[in-house]
């Protein structure tokens, strides 16, 4: 008899706070839904230096990627276009991604038209050390990857070098005091993905564009 | 009831503080405490997780079987966290971003499911609510004054404002060894104070 007292007890309760849980989950998850691709076409914009208000609306956001982002594929992977005002071309923005210090660093890294110098980079997600690998995405860290030129290699399997003790000399950028860790992973991430983006630089000239549906 | 309200309140701040008296939720102290805005974000968070499961489970109290009490706190708890979580994802998703895994894991602060267990399961939901504010708000002190030495030393900020002197940044200081100088020496801080305080006491009474 204690036994079914029990067993019932456990499922009222559990119904009651599944029941809230579920409820509240609900009730925000388009808000929920709404933040997360406001964000990611925010980064999107950012990475291909489109400039928007900075206190624009989810859907005049939607409205601008509609307009300035175009989406294509290669190899299955996802690649954009961004456009200026007129519809010319800007530059490409290429996913990118890989093992961070904590967990996967993920982000979006941008190239010029003529696919020879980096445009811009942003990252999407990470779980690098708050107020140490996290300073990654601080603006002074990002801007030293624009305009750096990948067409020759600087060192072996290298286009970019993040070092904390020499920052000077081609391509060198300087590192985060305190996550060298982070630093070290992210090079490796960006050099590999510059890689694999001059190794399809052919196949970029014959995507077919297209105008994204939202996501 | 027996205990009065102002008794709950110290002993929940001071007297039987959570950090350096009773030793719990080390982790979260450890872990969060390098940036202040996270620590605040954090700290705000327990408070409203602590006091309302406080309540729940000592408004359940005479109708939960004794040996069901940990499963029941447990789901409480496990409730709070994730509409916190969904709360802050839908009208705070930049601190939501940041503070990542660190919200979910409150349901694992021992904190919680010491006062639930401790307090909340025997006594009326008023005083379960008073306790686990009066518990939050005794985490919530000693983090942030960890927090306050740890960004001021590390990265010569508080709450991301530049500190108008210029120095060499301690930079072990936000990495995992400073959070245990700090937490050492806050805690010994404390219990000086309180065994000097205890102290006079005791000699006035002769």
């Amino acid at each position: 008899m204690r036994i079914v007292k029990d067993l019932l007890f456990m499922f009222v309760v559990s119904l009651l706070f599944a029941g809230l849980t579920v409820s509240v989950n609900q009730a925000l998850s388009s808000r929920i839904s709404l933040n997360e691709k406001t964000r990611y076409t925010k980064q999107l914009l950012d990475v291909l230096k489109i400039s928007y208000p900075a206190d624009a609306s989810p859907e005049a956001l939607q409205g601008l990627q509609k307009v300035h982002i175009e989406r294509g594929q290669i190899n299955g992977k996802v690649v954009y276009r961004g456009l200026d005002n007129k519809g010319n071309p800007v530059g490409y923005a290429f996913p990118i991604g890989g093992k961070g210090f904590w967990g996967r660093i993920d982000g979006f890294l941008s190239t010029e038209n003529d696919l020879k110098a980096i445009r811009a980079i942003v990252f999407t997600s990470h779980n690098e050390t708050p107020g140490l690998g996290a300073r990654i995405d601080e603006p002074w860290f990002r801007k030293q990857f624009e305009n750096l030129q990948f067409t020759d290699a600087v060192g072996p399997q290298k286009y970019v070098e993040i070092s904390k003790a020499d920052s000077s000399g081609k391509n060198k950028l300087d590192g985060i005091t305190g996550a060298t860790m982070t630093t070290k992973a992210l090079e490796k991430i960006v050099n590999e993905d510059l890689k694999s983006i001059l190794v399809n630089k052919d196949r970029i000239g014959r995507i077919q564009w297209e105008s994204p549906q939202g996501r | 009831m027996g205990i009065s309200a102002r008794k709950i309140a110290l002993d929940g701040i001071w007297g039987n503080n959570p950090i350096f008296r009773q030793v719990l939720g080390i982790c979260s102290t450890l872990a969060v405490t390098n940036l202040v805005a996270n620590t605040l974000v954090m700290c705000i968070g327990l408070i409203y997780t602590q006091a309302m499961s406080s309540v729940t489970t000592s408004l359940l109290r005479t109708i939960t079987p004794y040996r069901l009490r940990i499963v029941t706190s447990t789901l409480i708890i496990a409730a709070y966290v994730i509409v916190l979580h969904n709360v802050l994802q839908a009208y705070l998703p930049e601190i939501s971003t940041q503070l990542g895994p660190y919200v979910g894991l409150i349901i694992t602060n021992c904190i919680i499911l010491g006062r639930v267990e401790a307090f909340a399961g025997s006594n009326s939901p008023a005083a379960s609510f008073l306790d686990g504010v009066a518990s939050g708000l005794g985490y919530s002190f000693i983090l942030l004054a960890i927090a306050i030495v740890r960004e001021g030393l590390g990265f010569g900020t508080i709450m991301g404002y530049r500190l108008p002197f210029e120095f060499t940044h301690w930079t072990i200081m936000v990495m995992a060894p400073g959070a245990f100088f700090m937490l050492g020496i806050i805690t010994w801080l404390c219990r000086w104070i309180d065994s000097r305080s205890q102290a006079a006491k005791a000699a006035k009474k002769k």
